[in-house]
């Protein structure tokens, strides 16, 4: 009979506080709604129009909540710093390792509070969903026209501020004679090597190695079944490993190739040669795929115009050049080129020019479609072998 | 005990004593632990079940048949093949470090350092726990070298960190000290004098064993081994680093609900969780009969 006694208050006093949460969060959904349509355009008003505008507004806001930014992550660390010093704004990076998931569920759970993410770094599938959710505002930057349209949302819920090459980093120290095509990765020479950086129903840079592999072996954006395939013959041959990139498992040769984006390794290089390796970075030949993370800003921000600052630093000549240095390219490589402003010294750590102006990107029903074949079939094909 | 009838306690009249209520420390002390287990456990486990059985808000059993069909089956076998294997071999050789042990007298020290070995090594886990495995036993790990260099080679023989079989090994390496804390008090429990009370009756060491002491050590043993059933289902960092693309429930969920690639598909993980649940409801309900057998075996 005690237990029965026992169960009756924890049920009740769970029940009361499932009960509270929901009470509390359903009267908020159709005001929170409301509030973006207005805030928005409300926000961008009272912001300015110019960029020197917008900071001096900013500066009232005193900070800008940001999060998932990782220092080593397209030089983000070097990026984050001059903009603190350029417009004096605190810009405090909340959980830097967190997923793009996690950044919607931040904006979820801290609805409301001055803690909310006021702008977000997500991968593009995620651009739908935040637009859908209404925690995408509408902001175009000053530059806006001298952003190609592949990498905004045309009526200014996001922008692509960057995006990275998928390429292959091999440790040549360990690998002396690095594979440079999605070819070469299937030799025998390679048994037990080759690294995804995640698994592709999870990580973003998964999901481009297999799309790249794809277009490399006949596929296209609309069809990345051959890309799987390829994937399933390097780990029926034990060319394909499944430890995971992490630093550690990189600085101890754990990981002698692995296939990332190209901004993720020049922060890495370095600690590579402390740990006395060297590495190369090459963008397979024969398979170039690009993808970039969509910046927004989010809606009900408590600091509306250090967001809409950010994004406008990230985009500007300052942010470029800083994820230029990073190894990622800036959305507006082709007017920073124009202009004069791409030294031989940055570009050191990108691919040639004839490569970048063949990167195109995939629609998001491209990206779905691609998104649903890998949940069916890398299980059963290539993760169950 | 002064004169007077002795009385059963009385209810306290309700209305009239209710507000004299105080609280001491024991109920002060209970009082948190259930505050802490209705936020932290009761709360979410009760969100998360819901969700899954309402997925998009209506009632509805879609997510919960999604997370078990197609390719959500095999992460479900892949851990259940894991964790049994984990807790068979772990609780085994466990249960045989405690025996061996029990009697171990010399060399003094050896005993406290085992104990307290087994105590920090029980509670490793995560993402230090692998990395200790990757510098041993990954590819250029110190042990698969030493191997090398004496003709031996490790890789040769399929073996990787990043199969089951690499898993087990590593989840051994906390499941034993575990099963070693959990079985070491009923096994030093064991008197010396009852096996010699047991051989002056005419019982030969066999009749002892079964009689005596498994009676006694098999109700701890099968609570063991459920712990560590539990313990590597739910294991997610370890795995995470060494397999990451790696067909376990654990991993699938953060997939569903964490990754960068799929999106809106809480529900599905939502469902995910529940099973997993579910699953050890019935691993609980297995051990509580089993447990029962072992109890009436005891006392006959």
């Amino acid at each position: 009979m005690r237990k029965p006694t026992l169960l009756v208050p924890l049920t009740l006093a769970a029940l009361t506080l499932t009960a509270c949460a929901s009470a509390t969060a359903n009267p908020a959904d159709p005001s929170s709604s409301q509030a973006a349509g207005s805030s928005s355009s409300a926000g961008a008003a009272a912001c300015g129009t110019t960029v020197d505008e917008i900071a001096a507004a900013a500066k009232d806001e005193g900070k800008v909540n940001l999060i998932a930014l990782p220092d080593t992550w397209a030089n983000y660390k070097g990026i984050l710093a001059s903009f603190t010093s350029t417009y004096g704004i605190d810009a405090p990076v909340a959980n830097p390792d967190a997923s793009s998931a996690d950044e919607v569920t931040a904006i979820q759970t801290l609805r409301g509070q001055p803690d909310m993410p006021d702008a977000v770094d997500v991968g593009p599938s995620f651009t739908q969903q935040m637009i859908d959710e209404g925690y995408a505002d509408v902001y175009k930057p000053t530059v806006w026209d001298q952003i190609p349209d592949a990498l905004k949302d045309p009526e200014g819920h996001w922008v692509a501020a960057y995006y990275g090459v998928m390429s292959i980093a091999t440790n040549t120290t360990l690998v002396p004679d690095a594979p440079t095509t999605w070819a070469d990765l299937k030799k025998p020479e390679y048994k037990g090597m080759v690294t995804l950086n995640g698994d592709p129903r999870e990580a973003g840079a998964a999901f481009a190695a297999v799309m790249a592999a794809s277009l490399a072996n006949g596929g296209s954006f609309d069809d990345i079944m051959p890309g799987i395939e390829y994937f399933a013959g390097l780990k029926a041959s034990g060319n394909l490993q499944t430890i995971d990139v992490n630093e550690a498992n990189l600085l101890s040769g754990e990981v002698p190739i692995a296939l990332d984006w190209t901004y993720n390794f020049p922060a890495v290089k370095q600690e590579m040669k402390d740990a006395g390796f060297d590495v190369q970075v090459t963008v397979p030949s024969d398979g170039v795929y690009g993808g970039f993370y969509a910046q927004s800003v989010v809606t009900e921000s408590s600091h509306p115009c250090a967001a809409r600052l950010w994004l406008e630093h990230i985009v500007g000549d300052d942010g470029a050049l800083g994820y230029l240095e990073g190894g990622a390219i800036p959305a507006r490589y082709a007017t920073l080129l124009e202009e004069g402003k791409v030294s031989a010294d940055l570009a050191k750590n990108l691919p040639d020019a004839a490569t970048i102006a063949k990167i195109s990107f995939p629609t998001q029903e491209q990206v779905d479609k691609a998104k649903q074949a890998l949940a069916d079939n890398w299980g059963p094909m290539v993760a169950d072998k | 005990m002064t004169g007077g009838p002795v009385r059963a306690v009385t209810r306290p009249r309700v209305g009239t004593r209710a507000w004299r209520w105080r609280p001491d420390g024991a109920t002060a002390a209970f009082a948190v632990f259930l505050a802490f287990v209705a936020v932290f456990l009761l709360w979410p486990t009760v969100v998360v079940v819901g969700h899954a059985f309402a997925p998009g808000g209506v009632i509805g059993l879609g997510a919960m048949t999604e997370a078990v069909s197609g390719p959500f089956r095999s992460p479900f076998r892949n851990s259940i093949v894991l964790s049994a294997a984990t807790a068979v071999i772990g609780g085994v050789l466990g249960l045989l470090l405690a025996l061996a042990v029990r009697d171990l007298t010399r060399p003094r020290w050896l005993r406290p350092a085992i104990d307290a070995w087994c105590s920090v090594a029980s509670q490793l886990g995560g993402v230090p726990l692998a990395f200790a495995f990757v510098a041993a036993l990954g590819t250029q790990g110190v042990v698969t070298k030493a191997l090398n260099a004496i003709g031996i080679d490790l890789l040769g023989t399929g073996f990787s960190l990043s199969s089951l079989a690499g898993l087990v090994v590593v989840y051994l390496y906390f499941s034993i000290p575990l099963m070693f804390l959990v079985v070491m008090p009923a096994v030093a429990g064991l008197r010396e004098t009852w096996r010699e009370a047991a051989t002056l009756m005419g019982a030969s060491p066999w009749r002892y064993w079964r009689s005596v002491a498994a009676p006694l050590l098999v109700p701890p043993v099968l609570g063991g081994v459920l712990l560590l059933f539990i313990n590597a289902f739910s294991a997610y960092a370890t795995a995470y680093v060494l397999d990451s693309s790696g067909q376990l429930v654990p991993l699938q969920i953060r997939f569903v609900l964490q990754g960068n690639v799929i999106t809106g598909e809480q529900d599905l993980g939502y469902a995910l969780v529940t099973w997993t649940i579910a699953l050890l409801l019935l691993g609980l309900a297995l051990m509580t009969v089993l447990q029962r057998r072992a109890a009436r075996w005891a006392q006959s």
